[in-house]
């Protein structure tokens, strides 16, 4: 990295909110439920609902790293877009900085919107193709009527240097940036306010893999520098091992685990998250012929969601109790470590 | 295939999307062709089944044998032939690969008479169900009149797969069948085409950008950069001794399920557009092992055999100050790199 000194100390105005102590709870998820209509007939009529999201709760600290990884359809996005209040959550709590956003009209939410920001999977279709880098990373200060236009136009070049561009940058279009270049352009807009969290949602996904190790490895230094909190949505486990400290194993609308890194990776209790584990692929061919559970069958559809366990279907511990009850997220061992399963244990396959 | 080289014109000059590559495969063999996007192993593979299109695309140079036959001088008719008989392919994504107004049993049983005009229909009908139970589809029996749309990612990539084996092919040319897929369905789909591999002993070539897809599946790994062939072995000593910074600057770069690391490696710098490769090495502007020596951007470094046997090969000058054994489970990956190559 070539960048110089942490660029966002400094207040942008007198308004500017206080950073938040290392360890200090910033963002909390009660209970939150995302329902989408399904309409259909001639009229349109509701005739049943999507459980995108059902029912999740999680916690975000000060400078930490919490990593939600599940496959797709399970509602990560969605949650990440009803955080953001990019969409209205049908019921639940978020509460940033001990402020129930979860009802706040756009007008009070813009003031939020300082301390939290996101960045999406592919930013050539995120990013404005017909805008310059500096209208895009400039962009918040408009809408914010922050900075005049010079200090607008130093601050972008602040923040391109942070991000390991070149203040040259400023005056080329998307199309002109290959990914993952672009990808540090959107990061470089989600940290133009100075936010507390960034909402990461696939950050990596779309990069080759030298490029997504450039990206994972800016994200760990901004983190560090600027005392980010970062909740990191990723299909791909491997680089959620990498980057979190702590993990949310989300299946079909719910958070099936959640633990420290170790504990989930380790000593996984929840027959999905061990299923999960043990489909990932290892680039170490030595390691080929690992014995592995694997998941059965594919995933349910959201609108219709199995009774009692939502992973029944596809496990193989299920029994009558699973069709009936659905398992709570508890912490069953007493290890701090919840997980949603009437059968939870440990296996001896998942060693790290 | 030998020295295959394919040039596609366009609006921004000419672009050599395969620069004389080389490679071969045996019955019952699976081969990794990796490469990061843009690094010409689709093409490559393209040009095997006669289906670069011409123009914009020119293949200048090379041959690809296929039991003795060149491809490339076939004609269109005996090409025809040979896909979907003796080789075929299976590509990223099936939803589009497959027809969506006909149903699944009827594509398949389509690929199944198209090259045995006497079967019947309802032997071929017999077939199809024997082929899709095969591949793990579930009441194939009644599921053969189903159209693509009703049928998962997964389940449609089991589908082409049924398809690719049904003629039992000598070839079987893998375009990155599993990337699409979410990971426990790419779990079951690379069991399958595991399985379907022993039953035909095809030879397999396997396109991927996934080195943890080519360390479940390979026996051997050709590694492309830039359009070019930079490393040929073993997958084990792909994987454990590689001889090429690029391969190595790979490894380095990905995050690991097994493991904590440290750190990661990222290569620095992009990959070039293949309007402009490098000249002399391709991979010398983003390479640690160079240390500013001129031979890299002045001579290309031919493909050389690093081993006296044959089986590994690199396309660096520098190959033998590369570090020994890489020990790519522990964190002393990071270490290694360090030392070997700063």
């Amino acid at each position: 990295m070539t960048t110089s000194a942490p660029a966002t100390s400094h207040a942008l105005d007198g308004t500017a909110p206080q950073r938040a102590r290392a360890g200090e709870e910033l963002l909390r998820v009660e209970d939150l439920v995302v329902h989408f209509p399904i309409r259909s007939g001639p009229l349109l009529r509701v005739t049943g609902q999507v459980h995108a999201v059902d029912g999740v709760s999680l916690v975000l600290a000060a400078g930490e790293t919490l990593g939600l990884v599940g496959e797709s359809g399970c509602g990560k996005s969605t949650l990440a877009l009803a955080i953001m209040r990019l969409l209205d959550p049908t019921s639940g709590r978020i509460v940033f900085r001990g402020n129930d956003i979860s009802t706040y009209s756009r007008r009070r939410l813009r003031s939020i919107r300082r301390g939290i920001q996101i960045v999406f999977q592919d930013p050539h279709a995120s990013l404005n193709p017909r805008m310059t880098v500096q209208q895009i990373v400039g962009e918040p200060f408009e809408i914010h009527r922050l900075l005049d236009r010079g200090q607008r136009r130093a601050r972008v070049a602040e923040l391109l240097e942070l991000v390991g561009l070149s203040p040259e940058h400023a005056r080329r279009y998307p199309h002109q940036f290959s990914g993952g270049q672009l990808q540090r352009v959107g990061i470089a807009r989600a940290l133009a306010l100075d936010p507390q969290v960034l909402v990461l949602d696939e950050p990596v996904s779309a990069l080759d893999v030298s490029i997504q190790a450039q990206i994972i490895t800016l994200l760990q230094e901004l983190q560090e520098r600027l005392g980010l909190a970062y909740l990191f949505i990723s299909h791909d486990l491997s680089v959620v091992r990498h980057i979190a400290s702590r993990v949310a194993v989300m299946y079909l609308g719910s958070i099936v685990e959640t633990g420290e890194r170790r504990a989930i990776y380790q000593q996984p209790t929840h027959p999905y998250t061990q299923a999960l584990l043990a489909a990932v692929p290892i680039p170490d061919p030595s390691r080929r012929d690992r014995a592995r559970p694997l998941a059965s069958g594919e995933l349910p559809t959201a609108a219709r969601p199995p009774s009692g366990c939502r992973f029944r279907t596809r496990c193989w511990k299920a029994d009558d109790r699973c069709a009936c009850e659905p398992p709570e997220l508890l912490d069953r061992f007493g290890h701090g470590h919840p997980s949603a399963c009437h059968y939870a244990a440990t296996t001896e396959a998942a060693e790290g | 295939m030998r020295d295959l080289s394919v040039e596609f014109h366009t609006s921004g000059g000419v672009v050599g999307a395969v620069d004389h590559v080389s490679y071969e495969v045996r019955p019952g063999e699976t081969l990794a062709v990796v490469g990061e996007s843009g690094c010409g192993k689709t093409v490559t593979s393209l040009a095997v089944l006669g289906l670069v299109p011409q123009p914009p695309g020119r293949i200048t140079s090379g041959e690809i044998r296929f039991e003795g036959e060149d491809l490339l001088r076939a004609s269109p008719r005996e090409l025809r032939r040979l896909r979907g008989s003796e080789i075929s392919m299976i590509f990223q994504d099936p939803q589009s690969s497959l027809n969506p107004v006909f149903t699944i049993g009827q594509q398949i049983a389509g690929v199944l008479r198209a090259h045995d005009h006497r079967l019947s229909a309802k032997a071929a009908q017999a077939r199809v169900v024997e082929l899709l139970t095969g591949v793990g589809i579930p009441d194939a029996r009644e599921r053969v009149a189903d159209y693509p749309h009703q049928w998962s990612g997964g389940m449609c990539q089991r589908a082409m797969i049924a398809m690719a084996m049904a003629n039992q092919p000598k070839v079987l040319i893998a375009d990155e069948p599993t990337t699409a897929l979410d990971v426990t369905i790419q779990a079951q789909v690379l069991d399958v085409l595991r399985e379907a591999q022993r039953e035909t002993g095809a030879a397999t070539v396997l396109i991927t950008h996934d080195l943890a897809v080519v360390a479940e599946m390979a026996d051997r790994v050709a590694v492309m950069y830039a359009g070019r062939i930079v490393e040929t072995g073993g997958v084990h000593t792909i994987f454990h001794a590689p001889r090429h910074p690029y391969t190595l600057g790979l490894m380095a770069s990905l995050p690991r399920l097994d493991t904590d690391l440290r750190q990661l490696e990222p290569i620095p710098g992009q990959p070039p557009t293949l309007l402009r490769v490098p000249p002399g090495c391709p991979f010398h502007p983003r390479c640690r092992l160079r240390n500013g020596r001129h031979r890299c951007v002045e001579e290309v470094p031919p493909l050389v055999d690093v081993e006296g046997s044959g089986r590994h090969t690199s396309a660096c000058h520098f190959w033998p100050e590369m570090p020994g054994e890489v020990d790519t489970v522990s964190e002393r990956i990071g270490v290694d790199l360090g030392a070997g190559l700063r």
